[in-house]
């Protein structure tokens, strides 16, 4: 499926607030790639029941709200608001209520012009990546409808057409404990463990679609770079490094 | 409590046939024996739950057991259906400090995480347009967000 005009983007708090670097990576590469988009302005918190569970009066009014401000389909560059945002489409339209704009994650409208991506690679990267897959993208897959639950590969060719190499992990679709309550030993040794398996695999940086991921895996890697797959579009198509937060994290 | 469950966001809890599907898929248990959603499960289906129900908190929401139970019962769901109830219904004790946090933050600047300091003026750098709710925006959301929270929660919220 893919979005048939302007796409709406749905920033959501984490990638404006805290990666505003990232915000910039995400814009220039749609711009570099002739996707067009308008800022879903107005638009406020997704209420992710993931992190705060099923209030299902407050969430699904908060996304109804979000929902009538979309100029398009959304396009979300956090996961975590894909998935809340897909649900909560899903839950008001069964129960009644209007067909609602569509919901796209940022790999799905970069997927939509893959082709373009190969051709407009300035710098390819040959970088060796190891990839965080964000839960929230892939499962339940059979909502999701993104990719291959226990073995994806849509992040893999979006690194490829960039000249990456992508770098198998054991366990290549283990969670980062991003979304576990802060102060919990397990998130922490979560995020240690996907650091470590990085490591071993000798990967250059660790990249991810999700920012709960780069968030936490940021917060405890010491010396492994960890990137948001927009952040590597856009070096690859021509960013200015220091905009787009990666000036002095690469090699 | 069970009923409960399932009318917030567990629909198919009854189906559950007690496989162990969830919990040998676990991202938590593997690391803490105290998080077993199949034991979860079997207490909110059959027992009082009252005491058991805030280790739906430790949840990583991976979606593991989700993806691979053979009932459709969506262990993740029955747990963010119970975390719903807690959040609307307990004292906030019961309510991990940072998710209070953040819905705190949601009433006060309509988002989950707010800025760091400097925001303001490394996004002018970056040549990126303004990120606020107006004072109309932020009332709009305040009164869609908080009917739902438990009295406790809100008046929390409204003294902060």
């Amino acid at each position: 499926m893919r979005c048939d005009g302007l796409y709406s983007l749905f920033l959501g708090c984490i990638v404006p607030n805290l990666f505003p670097e990232v915000e910039r990576a995400v814009r220039d590469t749609l711009s570099k790639l002739d996707v067009e988009y308008s800022d879903a302005r107005g638009t406020a918190c997704c209420l992710p029941p993931a992190l705060f569970g099923f209030n299902k009066d407050a969430w699904l009014k908060m996304n109804l709200r979000n929902f009538g401000l979309a100029k398009g389909d959304f396009l979300t560059v956090c996961d975590e608001c894909f998935a809340s945002l897909q649900d909560a489409r899903a839950s008001i339209e069964r129960e009644g209520g209007k067909a609602l704009p569509n919901v796209f994650p940022f790999v799905m409208a970069l997927k939509g012009v893959e082709g373009a991506i190969e051709d407009r690679v300035k710098d390819p990267l040959n970088l060796r990546c190891a990839v965080q897959h964000s839960c929230h993208l892939l499962r339940p897959s059979s909502v999701r409808k993104v990719d291959d639950p226990e073995s994806p590969r849509l992040v893999k060719s979006l690194l490829e057409a960039l000249g990456c190499e992508y770098v198998a992990q054991e366990d290549e679709v283990g969670c980062c404990g991003g979304s576990i309550c802060a102060g919990s030993e397990i998130s922490s040794k979560l995020a240690i463990r996907r650091i470590r398996g990085a490591e071993d695999a000798r990967a250059d940086l660790i990249v991810t679609t999700c920012p709960h991921c780069l968030r936490h895996l940021g917060a405890h890697s010491k010396a492994m770079p960890v990137l948001h797959l927009a952040q590597l579009h856009a070096l690859a198509l021509g960013s200015n490094p220091s905009e787009i937060g990666t000036k002095g994290v690469l090699r | 409590m069970r009923d409960e469950l399932i009318e917030n966001g567990a629909p198919n809890l009854t189906r559950c046939i007690q496989c162990g599907t969830c919990t040998a898929s676990c991202t938590v248990f593997e690391l803490d024996r105290s998080y077993n959603p199949r034991r979860l499960i079997q207490v909110f289906l059959v027992d009082d739950a009252s005491s058991e129900i805030p280790k739906a908190w430790l949840c990583s929401t991976c979606g593991v057991c989700t993806e691979r139970c053979p009932k459709e019962v969506w262990p993740m769901d029955v747990m963010l259906s119970a975390r719903g109830l807690l959040v609307r219904s307990r004292p906030p004790k019961d309510m991990p400090k940072d998710r209070l946090r953040s819905l705190i933050s949601i009433s006060r600047s309509g988002f989950a995480y707010g800025k760091k300091s400097g925001l303001k003026a490394r996004r002018l750098t970056l040549k990126l347009p303004e990120f606020d709710l107006d004072k109309s925006q932020l009332e709009q959301v305040r009164e869609l967000l908080m009917p739902s929270f438990g009295k406790k929660l809100k008046r929390q919220v409204d003294e902060v």
